[in-house]
């Protein structure tokens, strides 16, 4: 029995690497992923943000306190009388760049002659921007980040922490937050997108052209079949699933900026890494098993992948369940499929996993896998299913 | 001559799609494929099943083959019953239709080697089968050349060669020049000869009367999923030719008339 098992997972892979389609079909989007987040996104950011012209920044009635730090910002300054501060808002809003502010008359005595206890309004410092454009945007909170530095330098009473390093939070914290956030959903989607492009040909593809028939009558039993192709998939999808779980894993820190305070995933240890493959190994497994028996409903490899495009969606909002609600830890939603996937990476990528709570996850998935396995053999003993037109 | 198949009373029913009930603009929800089929075939002879589109041929080859199962009754192929020991049974048989097709992207050879060790046949076995049936069909200058790639008639070849890779005892055969061109279809027919030559089994449904008449040594004609007429080939035609005993029997049995 083993040795047909074998025999039919051995022309799975065989049948995947020896079509270049399909190893291109396995790696490219994991080399997209790295080039997309790695490059095109964070230049993408930077053009928004760094324009090639710098803003015009006007400003009236410009006071002796405040002009060394405006000249300091990046842009093309300029000092306008107040007749024609209403030609530079037409200005700014019609060419969507630069900036205004506008002061009052001898504003520096205006302000230390201002007694908050008289009740009176404070003088009032009016900025105009243009939010459409991403550099008067800048601009603008960086005016009023001055502004509200400048009034609390005035009427300093105490400072918060002054010249000490205030954020306890170890690098160990910060990664493990950071990647319990974002990770379980990727690799979720990532496992599931390398499953959807693999099984369907196999299981699907075989019956529409005719050569899983063959298969069927010679004395190999159903669920040899069944198995030999749902594990023999399930290497490929994790192959698949792990090239594109590395992309991102790559490109990641370049995208969040990260580089430099060096954030990266030496934090985990080993014991982590091997907790973290088997919840994908028997992820996977119960993935491929759910899109096998799909397939194998399905007539057609086009009508297979319409049908699972559902549980994709399904797939997806569970993961990211997690991210948007807290949830109960009780032992019993470990049973509950994909989301105890998801849950049990996020506790791996936050350092809080509880084996006990993997190892009931595990179990779980061998068991629906199983049963789905069990199922499939049935379908294809089914004339309904297997001849049907 | 001992019997090397027995089908006892076979009924099969169906149940119609939303989607073939649309196609063929009905609205019955169940169709009646086999109605108490019985016929024997014995050790040696080439038996022919005989019927129109629809009359229930290509699905008591199936529950032969044991790829379906029967609602009653019962088929014992060389002596095991195909419910109880579907994988004896197909160890026993070779089947093919030309709705069964080879990967195209592997080679003959690969091909041959996987299924044989399907058939639990050793390394030694297969070599030497492969090599015997390769030289037989001509297949050995294409050995490795892509199924994809082959010619239609070379094809045909080695699907053919693919259902006897562990010499079976008995060789069904559903339609078998069935949506096959001159070349591939002149194949088959002498292979089927060959095989008779060498004693084989043979089942083989057909609706084209020629073929029937050129290598059968019985037919049973099917209408409405039962065996109308069974009988050894020169008895049936002894009268006038096969086709017109057919139709005949047709008319008097179909409901509607042609």
């Amino acid at each position: 029995m083993k040795s047909k098992i074998l025999t039919i997972m051995k022309k799975e892979f065989r049948r995947f690497f020896m079509d270049r389609r399909m190893i291109f079909a396995l790696v490219l989007p994991g080399i997209m992923i790295y080039f997309m987040y790695s490059f095109v996104v964070p230049s993408v950011i930077s053009s928004m943000i760094n324009e090639d012209e710098k803003p015009a920044l006007y400003a009236v009635n410009m006071p002796a306190s405040m002009r060394a730090d405006i000249l300091a910002l990046d842009a093309e300054f300029a000092e306008l009388s107040e007749s024609d501060a209403e030609k530079a808002k037409t200005e700014i809003s019609e060419s969507d760049k630069g900036i205004l502010i506008v002061f009052p008359a001898d504003f520096d005595s205006l302000v230390s002659a201002y007694d908050v206890s008289s009740g009176k309004p404070a003088p009032n410092v009016t900025v105009y921007y243009n939010s459409v454009s991403a550099a008067s945007q800048a601009l603008f909170s960086q005016i009023t980040g001055l502004l509200d530095n400048y009034e609390r330098s005035i009427a300093n009473r105490f400072d918060i922490n002054r010249d000490t390093e205030f954020d306890l939070a170890t690098e160990e914290g910060l990664v493990g937050q950071i990647f319990s956030m974002i990770m379980p959903i990727l690799l979720i989607m990532l496992l599931f997108t390398s499953c959807m492009s693999f099984a369907p040909d196999s299981i699907a593809g075989e019956k529409e052209r005719g050569t899983l028939a063959t298969m069927l009558v010679t004395p190999v039993k159903r669920h040899e079949i069944v198995i030999g192709k749902v594990i023999a998939l399930s290497v490929i999808a994790v192959l698949g699933g792990v090239v594109s779980f590395l992309g991102t894993a790559l490109a990641l820190p370049k995208m969040i900026g990260f580089e430099e305070m060096s954030v990266n995933a030496n934090v985990y240890s080993a014991a982590d890494y091997t907790l973290l493959l088997t919840v994908i190994i028997t992820t996977v497994l119960l993935m491929i098993s759910a899109v096998s028996v799909i397939s194998a409903y399905a007539k057609t490899t086009k009508e297979a992948a319409s049908l699972i495009s559902p549980l994709m969606i399904i797939v997806i909002l569970i993961a990211v369940l997690p991210m948007i609600t807290e949830g109960s830890d009780d032992l019993c939603i470990y049973f509950i499929p994909f989301y105890n996937s998801v849950r049990c990476m996020n506790a791996i990528f936050s350092f809080e996993n509880e084996p006990l709570r993997i190892l009931t996850a595990d179990i779980s998935n061998l068991v629906y896998s199983a049963v789905l396995v069990l199922l499939m053999s049935r379908m294809f003993k089914s004339e309904k299913i297997m001849f049907a037109k | 001559m001992e019997d090397s198949v027995i089908i006892k009373d076979l009924r099969k029913t169906f149940y119609l799609s939303k989607k073939q009930q649309r196609l063929e603009k009905t609205k019955e929800k169940r169709r009646i494929a086999l109605s108490g089929l019985s016929f024997t075939a014995r050790r040696g002879e080439t038996f022919g099943l005989l019927g129109p589109n629809g009359a229930g041929k290509t699905t008591t080859l199936r529950i032969m083959s044991t790829l379906i199962p029967a609602d009653s009754g019962t088929v014992n192929v060389e002596g095991l019953d195909v419910v109880k020991d579907s994988e004896d049974v197909r160890r026993k048989i070779g089947f093919l239709t030309s709705e069964l097709k080879l990967e195209e992207q592997f080679t003959p050879n690969y091909i041959f080697d996987f299924f044989g060790r399907l058939y639990d046949l050793d390394e030694r076995e297969i070599s030497s089968r492969k090599s015997a049936l390769f030289g037989k069909f001509g297949i050995d200058k294409y050995a490795e050349v892509k199924v994809g790639d082959l010619s239609s008639g070379m094809r045909q070849k080695v699907s053919l060669v693919m259902s006897i890779v562990h010499d079976p005892e008995l060789i069904i055969f559903d339609e078998p020049t069935n949506g096959l061109d001159l070349i591939a279809a002149k194949v088959v027919t002498d292979y089927l000869k060959d095989l008779k030559s060498q004693g084989k089994t043979i089942i083989l449904s057909t609706h084209i009367f020629d073929l029937a008449e050129k290598l059968c040594d019985r037919v049973g004609i099917i209408i409405e999923g039962r065996m109308e007429l069974c009988d050894t080939l020169p008895a049936m035609i002894r009268e006038k030719p096969l086709e017109e005993v057919f139709f005949d029997l047709y008319a008097r049995t179909a409901r509607e008339q042609i």
